[in-house]
């Protein structure tokens, strides 16, 4: 049956190559109208699993194993004491053991401003109190972070790259990020403990930049009551990898 | 002990001068290497050619053609997904489709060889009409402004890009069409470039042929199929990378988007012929 098929297959294929070349000009555009045309194949195959795996392995573009980065970052706040708006400027120092591992040292000094309630509040009750001595009505009672030093860990667990507008690509790693330090706040210290989640891209052999969301968690003290505090940062570094 | 040191430093002196050589004379000692059938040395040498040569593509495609007579069929398929890419398509050449459904074939990946059926219809079609156009009409000006270039040896696949389909593969090589350029005899110059073409119409028509017989084969080998033969297929599995080094990202079939960065570094992992009584 097999060798059946094949040989009608064989004649048919024959067949028009034979009455061509007795034609003379081949025209080699029709040639290729019988190839890959039989309907009922082609209806078979599609049911059929193709039992492949194709991957791409590439070379990591920027070695990250026992390297040191050092990078500047500029943090925004959100969350904490609500009369204050926080800003920070801080640096870095990342030990990357291999890719996925590393382990850092942060340090960020806060800058601090009250929150357009906040000053609001703080005119009220001045101009309250200027104008009526017996005035009950408080300035609002702030406290705010000044500076915080943070050791990290973080795993990258999920990588990728991407394509930086034609000029070339890119590799990054998403990294969490946990972290534990302290925080002197106008107040005094506290601990603070912080759970990230960013992604570092790694321009060159030299500069990399880090986008980052932070949670952190602190305790603050408003006169004589403690308070649990929680704020949330968005912060972005740029940086080197200087050994 | 005088000879034994003469030998040594003779195949020395090779190593380092074959190091230095060009990437022709690496291909050339390649291809002596493939035809004594020493496909390990062979392969070697078609790994040392960089991609930004431009004898990459050629290199790949030889090195295929090693992995294939070696039983090597995931190496194959991995040099040949690089070179089958959308990127290289003007570049490539027929016997390099025709190498790629063959492979597909021997591991019966039969939807593949329908896909690849389409494809190498696909990107010859407008290939034959190009180079029957320039078979039948006179040199264009803007084809011999083109191989005007050829003066001051300025050609190269890269250079030429989606246009190299619209021309003789390789014409910039050939030594005769050189001289008569440098020459300006242009009319010299078209007579050559047309019997260039031809030599490829005619490699189209070879492997056209050969693209026949591996559907023949197809068609005989799922007809004869049990209708209701269906195989589970298999966990595969690729041998471990160095995380710590490399990267990997997973390709799907309908995957046509295509990384440049990407190209050459494709692995490929098959089950080899999982249908009973399909093998060639």
């Amino acid at each position: 049956m097999k060798n059946l098929i094949l040989s009608s297959l064989a004649i048919a294929l024959l067949v028009p190559t034979l009455s061509l070349a007795q034609g003379g000009k081949k025209d080699l555009k029709n040639e290729f109208s019988t190839l890959g045309d039989n309907r009922d194949v082609v209806e078979r195959v599609k049911n059929m699993d193709t039992h492949q795996k194709v991957r791409v392995v590439q070379n990591r573009l920027v070695d990250r194993n026992h390297r040191i980065e050092l990078a500047g970052n500029y943090a925004f706040n959100g969350g904490g004491d609500s009369y204050v708006k926080t800003q920070n400027v801080g640096a870095l120092l990342e030990y990357h053991i291999n890719p996925r591992w590393s382990l850092g040292v942060q340090y960020q000094k806060s800058y601090n401003t009250l929150t357009p309630e906040g000053e609001n509040r703080l005119e009220a009750a001045l101009a309250d109190q200027t104008v009526n001595k017996g005035s009950t009505m408080k300035y609002p009672a702030v406290d705010y972070p000044l500076e915080t030093q943070l050791a990290t860990i973080s795993y990258y667990p999920i990588y990728g790259k991407m394509n930086l507008f034609d000029t070339g690509i890119a590799q990054f790693d998403v990294y969490v990020q946990l972290g534990y330090g302290k925080m002197n706040l106008f107040s005094g210290t506290s601990d603070v403990m912080s759970v990230g989640m960013g992604s570092g891209v790694w321009l060159t052999q030299r500069i990399t930049t880090r986008i980052e969301g932070r949670f952190q968690q602190y305790e603050d003290l408003l006169k004589t009551d403690r308070r649990k505090q929680s704020n949330f940062q968005a912060v972005a570094s740029i940086g080197i990898l200087v050994w | 002990m005088v000879k034994t040191v003469a030998n040594l430093l003779l195949t020395l002196s090779m190593s380092v001068a074959f190091a230095a050589g060009s990437d022709k004379d690496k291909m050339n000692k390649a291809r002596e290497l493939y035809e004594k059938g020493k496909l390990d040395a062979a392969v070697d040498i078609y790994s040392k050619i960089q991609p930004s040569s431009d004898f990459w593509l050629e290199a790949l495609e030889e090195r295929a053609w090693a992995h294939t007579r070696q039983g090597k069929f995931e190496d194959a398929l991995a040099d040949l997904q690089s070179i089958t890419s959308p990127v290289w398509a003007p570049q490539v050449g027929p016997e390099t489709y025709m190498l790629s459904t063959f492979v597909s074939l021997k591991i019966c990946a039969y939807k593949d060889v329908i896909k690849k059926v389409d494809i190498f219809k696909k990107r010859m079609l407008p290939r034959v009409d190009a180079l029957q156009a320039m078979i039948d009409l006179p040199m264009s000006e803007e084809t011999w402004k083109t191989i005007s270039k050829l003066k001051k040896s300025t050609i190269s696949m890269s250079s030429l890009g989606q246009t190299a389909d619209k021309f003789p593969r390789y014409f910039y090589r050939d030594s005769e069409l050189i001289s008569l350029v440098k020459k300006g005899s242009r009319e010299k110059a078209d007579a050559r470039m047309k019997a260039l073409a031809k030599a490829d119409l005619a490699e189209i028509e070879t492997n056209l042929k050969k693209m026949k017989i591996i559907d023949i084969e197809l068609i005989q080998n799922v007809l004869t199929l049990d209708k209701d033969q269906t195989v589970k297929a298999k966990d595969l599995k690729f041998s471990g990378t160095d995380k710590n080094k490399t990267m990997t990202f997973p390709v799907s079939g309908g995957d046509d988007e295509v990384w440049v960065d990407e190209v050459g570094h494709f692995q490929v992992k098959a089950e080899d012929c999982p249908y009973k009584g399909a093998s060639l």
